[in-house]
């Protein structure tokens, strides 16, 4: 398992890189001016040339990206911000509780509200419980997230005045409604796949057989069906981490909520390269340590998995141990 | 189930109700701010959310007070030639560490806002030069009309120990002259001043709005969505702001508690030909002719904005009252047909680029409308304000007709100089490629004197080729609770609250 883990960190390396060329390229070939963000709008042509060349920004493809990857996997600097002027590593790391807060609680949200309706849904095939249930996953993944944040905000915030309108001074109250928002698809989604997962495990004719010794049907359904419907609904979480992180950008931005979403939209709109870049590769990575903790997660709920990694080893081991017994 | 419902609900009404009662009255405004400073170090550039804060955070040598230019820092400017000034501060200034203001501080502050290179006015100041502790001498290099006083306001002024005692070059922890110091900082969400109690400028006769502190605590909220913005301001979360839609003003009304004011914005909107295109002036004047820019003001601003006469609005010294009576290509569709008939052009298409803003889109919107009348077609294309820059400041042929905006803090000719002075574009042309040596000379003589005959000359010949139309002048809706009795704006239409009534 540790060797996996070591390999699949290796991998990481090659990944990273092809983000930061990509990234890199994108913006490259992007249109815009980054000069204009530092002088202002009243800047002339003249002056704004000048601010070009003295910024790099005038040589050629391959020496910025040449510098660029230096910068970033030699000396682990992930430049200044053009807008700011300050660190882009400080200002990821100075945004990302916000973010991560916003994207955990989405994610506990997602987790604790879709696989329940999910398995509700599954366990009350065609009733009641299952059409309302689905009724409001199709409304969740059709809702944009904007939208639905500025009605929350409208009925919430400005009609009811019980939560904040916007910003997070207002401490655990200011990401009640940007959760809800953010979450609302990725539940929607978490209670669609639960759903089939479940239906699909609680057909199998080992739950028929439980069932059929008496056992209850909380057992039944935790003991039994439950662990073996987890392995798809896990890759869903994987994937609504990676949702919710680009989900904070929207929601971010809607709320004003001084994320590293809405630090990376500033910086698109201004045409800030290394924020852009910074905040990708960063977001990249974390993606990727989150794909990573998912097959590690796999291999605890599955044992088939795990015995999978187990018996490479055993099976690399194996010969050796036969010659010695053959030895002997 | 319904247990934990009402314990969740129960919760969230707890805490909303136990943060807005943490919110202070009275003594403290909490102002709506658009844009994140990001860097509140004394010489970062200009942008949205810096001009906001500008004047709560720092003190420069001279402000714009009214209509007026007065010193701040400075307490008397001498001439000893054309482009050498002698500017004597007040000896008795200290920063909010109690550091002592002086001349050398004065020369530190310019040299290093120049080496960095974020204020390209300044490249216009050649040394500067410390005569005594409380005098220094400036060199320029060039000086046109209103210069002076542009470059004395450019360069927010520190404290030489103060600013190398800091670990981040005051990013977040400025220490300053001003009256507000910056208790905390978190960034693209809020700044919050106090006022320190030991402001330097005990003559408050001598002290400009911009340095008035009548409220203790300042917290500017940054909420970069307009219809947030007026939410938070609904809710009362806010106290003002001057970044209210003119879609929303309507809503904050006397019964409702709120008090509303427009503030003319230093900026005007004005339309550039692409004279590569638009060769005849017959055909640029044909376009200014069939444009209604009162459809634009009420279309963009609910009606309330001001009917340019000229490129820039009526707000400058240097502007010519004269104009305001004369006929500036008012809307005349008998004009239009006829001028379009000359030109020979019929149902032509012409591409309009702008940065895109609810305001742009709805000008562009009616000025396609107004156009469509004559069988001229206009293909709207917005850029964001990076993207439209790169077309601005190129020689390129991806527009024939660009919605532009420019202002200025002192005088109409840095209005007209932004687009039409050909020394300042790199292709030696102005923004619409004209190359017309009358048009600039004439500019550079009222730039050298902006007297009212130099003035009426350039604006003259502008108005007769027709090189850019003036659209109209922005208006910015202030809105505020009656926390505030009176809003006060600084000459760029930010609010200043410590100038504020309350």
């Amino acid at each position: 398992m540790i060797r996996y883990i070591g390999k699949r960190l290796l991998w990481m390396i090659p990944v990273m890189l092809g983000i930061a060329i990509l990234i890199f390229s994108i913006m490259y070939i992007c249109p815009g001016e980054p000069a204009q963000s530092l002088l202002g709008p009243s800047a002339t042509a003249v002056e704004l040339a000048a601010k070009r060349e003295e910024m790099g920004l005038n040589d050629p493809y391959i020496v910025r990206l040449g510098r660029y990857l230096y910068d970033t996997f030699i000396r682990f600097d992930l430049g200044t911000s053009y807008k700011f002027g300050t660190s882009v590593f400080a200002g990821l790391m100075e945004r990302k509780q916000y973010t991560l807060v916003v994207a955990l609680l989405c994610m506990a949200l997602q987790v604790f509200v879709g696989t329940p309706l999910g398995i509700m849904a599954a366990t009350h095939h065609n009733g009641l419980w299952d059409r309302v249930s689905m009724f409001l996953a199709l409304v969740g993944v059709s809702i944009p997230a904007f939208w639905l944040a500025l009605m929350l905000v409208l009925i919430f915030a400005v009609n009811l005045g019980w939560l904040p309108t916007s910003g997070v001074a207002n401490g655990i109250a200011s990401f009640i409604l940007p959760c809800i928002a953010n979450s609302f698809a990725g539940i929607a989604s978490q209670a669609r796949h639960t759903r089939s997962s479940m239906l699909e495990v609680i057909r199998s004719d080992y739950i028929v057989t439980a069932k059929a010794k008496g056992l209850s049907s909380k057992t039944v359904l935790f003991k039994h069906a439950l662990p073996n419907a987890l392995i798809p609904i896990i890759t869903i979480v994987g994937n609504g981490m990676g949702m919710m992180l680009g989900g904070t950008v929207i929601i971010e931005n809607v709320f004003a909520i001084p994320g590293v979403g809405r630090y990376m939209t500033d910086a698109i709109t201004a045409r800030d390269y290394p924020v852009v870049m910074g905040g990708v590769l960063i977001l990249g990575l974390i993606f990727s340590l989150i794909m990573l903790l998912v097959d590690i997660v796999y291999a605890f709920v599955d044992p088939r998995i795990k015995a999978q990694y187990e018996g490479k080893k055993k099976a690399k081991k194996a010969p050796d141990v036969g010659t010695a017994k053959g030895g002997a | 189930m319904k247990k934990f419902l009402a314990l969740i609900l129960a919760l969230i009404m707890v805490l909303s109700m136990a943060s807005f009662a943490s919110a202070e009255q009275g003594a403290s405004i909490v102002v709506g701010l658009m844009g994140d400073p990001g860097n509140i170090g004394p010489f970062q550039g200009m942008g949205l959310g810096r001009i906001g804060i500008l004047f709560t955070t720092y003190e420069m040598l001279m402000v714009k007070d009214g209509d007026e230019f007065v010193g701040c820092l400075m307490k008397e400017l001498t001439q000893v030639d054309d482009l050498t000034y002698d500017v004597e501060i007040y000896d008795y200034i200290k920063d909010q560490d109690g550091n002592p203001l002086t001349a050398n501080d004065i020369k530190f502050c310019f040299d290093t806002a120049k080496s960095i290179g974020n204020l390209p006015k300044l490249s216009a100041v050649d040394s500067v030069e410390v005569l005594s502790d409380y005098v220094a001498r400036f060199h320029f290099t060039s000086l046109a009309a209103g210069d002076l006083e542009s470059l004395l306001m450019e360069c927010p002024i520190v404290t030489q120990a103060a600013y190398e005692a800091s670990a981040d070059q005051m990013a977040t922890d400025p220490v300053t002259t001003s009256p507000y110091r910056v208790t905390s900082y978190q960034t693209g969400s809020t700044i919050v001043y106090e006022y320190t109690g030991n402001y330097w400028q005990n003559d408050e006769s001598l002290s400009p709005s911009t340095s008035k502190h009548n409220v203790d605590k300042v917290t500017f909220k940054i909420i970069p969505d307009a219809v947030q913005m007026t939410n938070a301001l609904k809710t009362k979360e806010i106290d003002i702001s001057a970044f209210i839609d003119s879609a929303y003003i309507a809503d904050f009304t006397a019964e409702g508690g709120y008090s509303v004011t427009a503030i003319p914005d230093n900026t005007s909107k004005y339309l550039i030909f692409n004279t590569h295109v638009f060769q005849d002036a017959n055909l640029r004047k044909a376009i200014a002719y069939g444009i209604d820019v009162e459809d634009l003001i009420l279309f963009a601003y609910d009606g309330v904005a001001l009917h340019c006469k000229t490129i820039g609005n009526n707000k400058y010294p240097d502007y010519v009252d004269a104009w305001d009576d004369e006929e500036y290509y008012e809307y005349d569709a008998d004009q239009a047909t006829a001028l379009f008939a000359e030109a020979g052009v019929s149902n032509a298409t012409y591409r309009l680029i702008y940065a895109v803003s609810d305001q742009n889109t709805a000008m562009a919107t009616a000025m396609q409308a107004d156009l469509m009348d004559f069988g001229i077609n206009l293909e709207l294309i917005p850029y964001d304000s990076a993207l439209f820059g790169n077309y601005k400041y190129a020689e390129n042929d991806e527009w024939d007709l660009m919605l532009d905006e420019g202002g200025s803090s002192n005088l109409l000719t840095n209005v007209w100089k932004l687009s039409l002075d050909r020394r300042d574009q790199t292709y030696g042309k102005t923004v619409g490629y004209v190359v017309d040596d009358t048009l600039q000379s004439l500019l550079e003589a009222a730039m050298a004197d902006n007297s009212p005959e130099n003035m009426d000359a350039f604006h003259q010949y502008l108005k007769e080729q027709c090189y850019e139309y003036g659209l109209l002048a922005a208006v910015n809706n202030l809105a505020h609770t009656t926390v505030v009795k009176e809003a006060k704006t600084c000459f760029r239409g930010q609010i200043l609250p410590g100038a504020c009534e309350y």
